[in-house]
């Protein structure tokens, strides 16, 4: 029988909706701003709030206390933290180290483009050199716990001068690169590793079809389970998502015929 | 000579390189050198800024790779080199005799332990980012992990086993200081007897334990007098 756990200290889950987290880049620097709505959970004023990043490494933000009705902070994170990181917010209590209410697996978003990354999915690195490959996803294998990171989108770091937004901004390359990102990491869902799709899961996979199915105005479950059909079903929601953004325009404003 | 990081291709072949070293292994056979042409031409590595230098003596311990390292990388790159796995898997390719070797004779372990991956399962695996990482959270007082380190470069112990992947620690200082007082016998010089097993008080047990009170306790707050104190009765064994 699988461990269950209880939660006796009644520690309130803080929904995604509640933590608002955006990168952005000053004077070369990333930041992260966090603004977090916490005063309907009815914490002490004077509980502490942290930001855990957590990849190979963890990192710990001090945001302070909680303080007023919003809870608004912009942190310096270095280099240590990149758009591929899981982020928790929790808030404890000063005396005891008690947590008091956590938000767990959060992403960020970019702050110039809020609500309107191409695909807001999908974290992005440009840390790497790529061998000559100006792009690639990168898929995680599962952890101990069967938790799976979300496909990563490598862009070599010699195109990224600073900051991948650099390149995926580009009105040549974003037309070019984001229907073949969606139809690589949908294939890879449903025709490689052939997952059980949940409209309420949690798994990347959930969330990327789910995606789909709004781009497309067609739910994936509605399609048929014959890999043909899975197959159609991709092609309409890779040419949704590109005539939604009228790629082909894009690339002709740019002077290609 | 300045240190190198493996190209794609150079990633492939030492793949190919170290599993045919533990195929040769299994047969008994001696385990072959690193050919040259994987660790300089240009086509299967690429130079980097840091300065490689060959070890002065045989590593002894992790601790003795993790101290050489700290010798090698700069404190402010410190960050952007930790993440560079490429990096980490020439430099095992470029110090392999050194790290298979034990004693007379060599012994291989898993394929990550050369080849380094950056997930929390795998980084800590490595042969030498592994100690690098831990050493790197413990610059303060190193002794404060030795339960981690002590051990040879061939062998990795049980302590490090259960709580190499656990990030919660590795970066702990309170929880590095509550294990090491906890398993390690310094008369000894190693971990405690009976600390490698499955049973009540062992390190796979405690994992257990912070693994439960971490859902509504902040372990990075909790000072370690505080936690040896709140410590179960199963832990007895290993507190005298």
């Amino acid at each position: 029988m699988a461990l269950r756990k209880f939660n006796y200290l009644e520690r309130q889950r803080i929904t995604r909706d509640d933590v608002i987290l955006s990168y952005l880049s000053v004077g070369g620097r990333q930041r992260l701003r966090v603004s977090a709505q916490l005063e309907r959970y009815n914490f002490p004023l004077d509980a502490h709030v942290f930001l855990d990043a957590r990849r190979m490494e963890i990192r710990r933000f001090d945001l302070g206390t909680v303080g007023g009705a919003r809870l608004e902070r912009e942190i310096e994170i270095g280099t240590g933290v990149g758009e591929r990181v899981a982020l928790s917010l929790f808030v404890l209590d000063p005396k005891s180290a008690r947590k008091l209410g956590e938000a767990t697996g959060l992403r960020a978003e970019s702050a110039s483009n809020p609500g309107r990354s191409p695909l807001s999915l999908l974290p992005v690195d440009g840390s790497r050199k790529l061998d000559g490959e100006p792009w690639r996803i990168e898929y995680s294998e599962a952890d101990g716990d069967g938790k799976q990171d979300a496909p990563v989108l490598l862009i070599d770091r010699e195109l990224c001068a600073g900051t991948p937004a650099s390149f995926l901004n580009n009105p040549m390359i974003a037309p070019l690169v984001f229907p073949s990102v969606l139809q690589q990491i949908l294939t890879r869902a449903l025709l490689i590793l052939n997952v059980d799709f949940n409209p309420a899961g949690l798994h990347w996979w959930d969330a990327w079809i789910r995606m789909g199915g709004v781009m497309s105005s067609h739910p994936y479950n509605e399609a048929g389970t014959e890999q043909e059909d899975k197959e159609d079903w991709i092609r309409e929601v890779v040419a949704s998502f590109a005539r939604s953004r009228d790629f082909v325009r894009t690339l002709r404003e740019q002077g290609l015929q | 000579m300045k240190a190198r990081r493996f190209t794609d291709r150079g990633l492939t072949e030492f793949r190919g390189f170290v599993e045919q070293c533990r195929r040769l292994v299994k047969e008994g056979a001696d385990l072959p050198s690193v050919p040259q042409e994987l660790l300089q031409s240009a086509e299967m590595s690429e130079e980097t800024d840091l300065e490689f230098f060959d070890p002065p003596s045989p590593f002894t311990s992790k601790l003795d790779i993790a101290r050489y390292l700290d010798s090698m990388i700069p404190p402010d790159e410190e960050e952007s080199i930790r993440r560079d796995a490429a990096f980490w898997s020439w430099l095992a390719a470029a110090l392999f005799e050194r790290i298979t070797c034990e004693g007379q004779l060599r012994r291989i372990k898993e394929t990550r332990a050369y080849l380094a991956g950056l997930g929390f399962q795998d980084f800590y695996r490595h042969s030498l980012l592994g100690p690098y990482f831990v050493f790197s959270q413990a610059r303060d007082d190193p002794e404060r992990v030795r339960v981690l380190l002590y051990d040879i470069p061939t062998v990795m112990n049980e302590v490090m086993v259960q709580f190499g992947s656990y990030q919660t620690l590795m970066q702990n200082p309170q929880l590095q200081t509550l294990i090491q007082r906890l398993y390690f016998d310094a008369g000894r010089g190693r971990i405690k007897k009976g600390a490698g097993g499955k049973n009540a008080g062992t390190p796979r047990r405690l994992m257990d334990y912070f693994r439960q009170i971490e859902l509504n306790y902040d372990l990075h707050s909790i000072g370690v007098d505080v936690l040896w104190e709140m410590l179960p009765r199963e832990f007895e064994r290993f507190r005298k």
